[in-house]
C-alpha cells in the first residue's frame, strides 16, 4: 500500500518535472490568453512555448492581441525588430505601454537581444531578419522554456516551433465609399495545434476590444482553407 | 531673560544680489526684483533714482526709466546664498538660515575663538567678501529678531543692551505692516513705546501675533537657533595619473568609481535617481551630462552609464578635429537623492521581482546596443499614428511628446494600425479611368480612387525593416473597394520649416486589407497598414 503512494507521488512530481520542461505537456500554469482563444489552443498555450505567427492577414494584430492578457496581468512585453511596431493600436488592444519595450532595429543581433529579453519579460515578439532553424532555434526555444517567456514570432520560418497561428482571412466592416470609417474586423484563425477548427475573432470588434465571432469545427471545410491548413501544417 | 547672544550675517538687498550671481544682471545698475508686479528688492542705484519696495512696475519705471526689472524667483535666491552658508561655516558651525540674504549662528563660540566680538564680526565679512564676492554686514545682539535688526544697522550690541536698542527703533521693524499701521494710529511710534504697553492688554486686543511681536520688543527672543544640517558630501572623485584615453580602461575606472559612489549612498541610507557624470581632460575640458532614472541606480547601474558616457566622450573625442585627450579627473555626483526604501513590492509581491528581471534584461541590451536602442513608447496626443507616440530610451523620464489634453480636430478615429512605417511609403491613388485622384481646397475627392499601387522600397531597404517591407508587398495594383475621409490636417502653419498639411484617407483594398494613405504636397503616401 505504502509503495503504491510512493510511486503516485513519484509520478506527480515527474509529471510536474516534464511539465517544466516539456511546453506541449499543459500541466500547471498557462500563459493567460484572451478569452476567445481558448476554444482554439484547447489545452492552452505554455508559458515558454515558441508561437510562429504566419499569414497574410492581421499578422502584427493577432500577435500583439495573443500578448494582451500578458500585459494586463502585469507581464513585462518587449518587440524586438519590428520598427512599424503601432503602439497605438497595441494600446487599444490591451497592451500596458509602461510595460513594454521596444528594441526596433537590432540589427544583426537580434537573437542576442531576444536571448537577453527572454530573461526578464514575461513575452517577447520578435521579427527575426532571416529563417531560424538549427542551433540558434533551439537555443532560443530552450531559452525561452528556462525563463518561461513566451515567444512569438512574425518571421516565416521558425524550425521547431510549438505551435503556428496563422490568419487566414480578414473582413472589415464600416467602411463603404466615402462617409464612414474603418471600425471592425472579423478574421479567421487556424491553429496547427487543433487543425479542423476556424475561429472567427473580432479583431477589433465594434467595442473596440477582442471578441469572439464565431467558430467552425469538423472538416466542413472549402478546399481553399485546408490548403491554408496544410500549408501551415 | 534675554535670548542668547546671535551673530546676525545678512547681505543687503539680497534678491538684486541673487540675480546678479545667477543671471549676471549688474547689481550696480538700477534694478528691481519684481514680485506680482511690486518692487520687492531694488539695488541702490534704483533706490538714489527714487523706487522703493511696494511701488508698481509702472511707477518704479517712471521713476527710473532705465530700471532693470527681473522677476522674483525664490529659488534662485536661496541656490545664490548656499555659497555663503557655506562660507560662514567654514568659521562657525551651528547655522540657521533665516531667508535667503539672512543667516544667523551662535555668536559665544566664534567669538570666544577669535577673541572678540568685533575681530570675529570682521572676520566674518571678511570671510564672506573673500569666499564669495558678496558684501555682508553683521551685527551681534539678543536673539535672532534684534540680532538681523543689529546687522541691518551694522552694530554689535553690548550685552544687555539689546532692550535699549530695541527702544529707539520704528515699530516698523517689527516686519508686520498691518499692525505697525495701527500702531502708529494709535500714537505708538517706537518700539519702546510698544512696550510700555501690558503684555496682558497687547494680547487682549491684538492678538497672538502681536503679543509675540510685543515679547521680541522687549528683546526676549527665546527662540533657540535651530541649525540647519550641512548636506553630506557624497560626489566621489578619482584622479588618473596616467589619462584614460582608451574605452576599457574607463570602463575599469567606472566600475571602481560607480562602487565607491553606491557604498557612500548606501551608508547615508539614500539612493540616487539622477547622476551627473563629469570629466576632465588633460587640456582642461569640463565636460558634464546628467542621467537620469525612473527608478533607483544600482552599483551596476552606475557603472553602466559610467561607462556609456565615457565612451561616448572617448569615442567623439576621437572623431573630432579640436586637441583634446585623455581623461584625467572623473567625479559622480548623485543629484537627485531619495531615502533608499528598496523597490517597492507589487500588491502580490511579485511584481517587484518581475520589475527587477525585466531591468536587468533590458540594461542587458542598453549594454549591447546602447542606451539609444531600448525604448519605451508613451502615448500622447497629436494626429497622426506616429505623432501619438514618444519613443524614450528605456530608463529615462516618460514624458510624452504633445500633451493628450486638448482636442486634436482631424485626429484620425479608432482602431489604430498595428504597423505604422517609420517613413511614409510613395503610392498612387488613380480612379477607374487611371486618372490621378486628387483633393480640392474644400477637401473634395476630383474622382474615386479605384486602384492603389505602393511603389515598395528596394530590397536592400527592405531588409533592414523586413516587417514594414512585407506588410506591404504589392508591386502592382491594387483595386480600392472601399475608402473612408477625409481626416485634413493643417499643422505648424506657423513655423514654416516644420510646417504639414495633408488629407488622410482609410483605404480598403480588394484583398481584405485596409491602409492608411495620405495625400500631401499632391503626391500620395502610404502611411500605415491595418496590419
Amino acid at each position: 500500500m505504502e509503495s503504491v503512494g510512493l510511486a503516485v507521488a513519484t509520478a506527480r512530481r515527474l509529471r510536474a518535472v516534464v511539465g517544466d520542461t516539456d511546453p506541449r505537456v499543459a500541466v500547471g500554469v498557462g500563459m493567460p490568453l484572451p478569452a476567445p482563444f481558448e476554444e482554439l489552443f484547447g489545452r492552452g498555450l505554455r508559458r515558454g512555448a515558441v508561437v510562429a505567427v504566419e499569414g497574410d492577414a492581421a499578422r502584427v494584430s493577432l500577435a500583439t492581441a495573443l500578448m494582451a492578457r500578458v500585459s494586463a496581468e502585469g507581464g513585462w512585453c518587449g518587440v524586438v525588430g519590428v520598427p512599424s511596431f503601432g503602439c497605438v493600436a497595441a494600446s487599444e488592444l490591451g497592451i500596458r505601454m509602461d510595460q513594454l519595450v521596444l528594441v526596433p532595429e537590432p540589427g544583426p543581433a537580434w537573437a542576442d537581444v531576444t536571448a537577453a529579453l527572454l530573461s526578464g519579460l514575461s513575452a517577447v515578439l520578435v521579427h527575426p531578419s532571416g529563417p531560424v532553424s538549427g542551433r540558434l532555434a533551439r537555443r532560443l526555444a530552450a531559452r525561452a522554456r528556462q525563463h518561461r517567456c513566451t515567444v512569438l514570432s512574425l518571421g516565416p520560418a521558425w524550425e521547431g516551433s510549438d505551435m503556428r497561428v496563422a490568419a487566414v482571412d480578414q473582413e472589415w466592416f464600416g467602411v463603404r465609399t466615402g462617409p464612414g470609417r474603418l471600425g471592425s474586423r472579423r478574421v479567421r484563425v487556424v491553429a496547427s495545434t487543433r487543425p479542423g477548427i476556424e475561429l472567427d475573432l473580432w479583431l477589433p470588434g465594434p467595442d473596440g476590444g477582442i471578441g469572439m465571432a464565431g467558430i467552425r469545427r469538423g472538416r466542413s471545410l472549402t478546399d481553399n482553407r485546408s490548403q491554408a491548413l496544410a500549408a501551415i501544417g | 531673560m534675554s535670548g542668547v547672544r546671535t551673530m546676525v550675517v545678512w547681505c543687503p538687498d539680497w534678491p538684486v544680489v541673487a540675480a546678479e550671481i545667477i543671471e549676471g544682471v549688474s547689481a550696480h545698475g538700477p534694478v528691481a526684483i519684481l514680485h506680482a508686479n511690486r518692487v520687492l528688492a531694488c539695488s541702490p542705484a534704483a533706490r538714489v533714482e527714487g523706487v522703493r519696495r511696494g511701488l508698481r512696475r509702472r511707477e518704479a519705471q517712471g521713476r527710473c526709466p532705465g530700471l532693470v526689472v527681473v522677476d522674483h524667483d525664490a529659488g534662485r535666491d536661496a541656490r545664490a546664498f548656499e555659497p555663503v552658508v557655506a562660507a560662514v561655516e567654514q568659521l562657525a558651525p551651528g547655522v540657521e538660515v533665516v531667508r535667503p540674504g539672512v543667516c544667523a549662528l551662535a555668536a559665544r563660540g566664534p567669538v570666544r575663538y577669535f577673541d572678540g566680538e568685533e575681530a570675529a564680526a570682521e572676520l566674518m565679512v571678511e570671510q564672506v567678501a573673500q569666499r564669495c564676492a558678496v558684501e555682508a554686514q553683521v551685527g551681534i545682539a539678543d536673539g535672532v529678531f534684534a540680532g538681523i535688526l543689529a546687522a541691518r544697522a551694522g552694530r554689535l550690541i553690548p550685552a544687555g543692551g539689546t532692550a535699549f536698542f530695541l527702544a529707539a527703533l520704528d515699530v516698523a521693524a517689527l516686519g508686520r505692516p498691518d499692525l505697525a499701521d495701527l500702531l502708529r494710529r494709535l500714537g505708538i511710534r517706537t518700539l519702546g513705546d510698544f512696550t510700555a504697553v501690558p503684555a496682558g492688554d497687547v494680547l487682549a486686543r491684538f492678538g497672538f501675533d502681536a503679543a509675540l511681536a510685543h515679547q521680541l520688543a522687549a528683546g526676549r527672543d527665546e527662540r533657540p537657533l535651530a541649525p540647519r544640517q550641512p548636506p553630506p558630501d557624497l560626489d566621489v572623485t578619482d584622479e588618473f595619473d596616467e589619462p584614460l584615453e582608451r574605452v576599457d580602461a574607463a570602463a575599469f575606472a567606472a566600475r571602481a568609481l560607480a562602487d565607491r559612489l553606491h557604498q557612500r549612498l548606501a551608508a547615508h541610507g539614500l539612493a540616487c535617481t539622477r547622476l551627473g557624470i563629469e570629466a576632465r581632460t588633460v587640456f582642461g575640458e569640463v565636460l558634464h551630462r546628467t542621467w537620469r532614472h525612473d527608478g533607483l541606480l544600482s552599483p551596476a547601474g552606475i557603472a553602466d552609464r559610467t561607462r556609456w558616457q565615457l565612451d561616448g566622450w572617448l569615442t567623439a573625442a576621437a572623431s573630432r578635429t579640436t586637441p583634446t585627450s585623455g581623461i584625467v579627473r572623473l567625479r559622480l555626483s548623485p543629484e537627485g537623492v531619495v531615502e533608499h526604501t528598496g523597490f517597492q513590492l507589487g500588491l502580490w509581491g511579485e511584481a517587484g521581482e518581475d520589475r527587477d528581471r525585466a531591468h536587468r534584461a533590458m540594461t542587458r541590451v542598453q549594454g549591447m546596443l546602447g542606451p539609444e536602442a531600448v525604448v519605451q513608447p508613451v502615448l500622447g496626443g497629436g494626429r497622426g499614428f506616429a505623432d501619438r507616440v514618444r519613443l524614450v530610451a528605456w530608463g529615462d523620464e516618460r514624458t510624452p511628446g504633445y500633451p493628450a489634453e486638448p482636442p486634436w480636430p482631424g485626429r484620425l478615429p479608432s482602431p489604430a494600425p498595428a504597423t505604422v512605417l517609420p517613413q511614409p511609403v510613395p503610392a498612387t491613388v488613380v480612379t477607374a479611368d487611371g486618372a490621378p485622384v486628387g483633393v480640392t481646397g474644400r477637401l473634395a475627392m476630383t474622382g474615386i480612387p479605384a486602384r492603389l499601387t505602393i511603389h515598395t522600397a528596394s530590397p536592400p531597404a527592405s531588409a533592414s525593416a523586413p516587417a514594414s517591407a512585407s506588410a506591404l508587398a504589392p508591386a502592382s495594383a491594387v483595386e480600392v473597394v472601399g475608402w473612408a475621409g477625409p481626416w485634413p490636417a493643417d499643422e505648424r502653419w506657423w513655423a514654416p520649416a516644420e510646417a504639414d498639411r495633408r488629407v488622410r484617407f482609410q483605404l480598403l483594398l480588394a484583398d481584405g486589407r485596409a491602409v492608411l494613405a495620405a495625400l500631401t504636397g499632391g503626391r500620395w503616401v502610404v502611411e500605415a497598414s491595418y496590419d
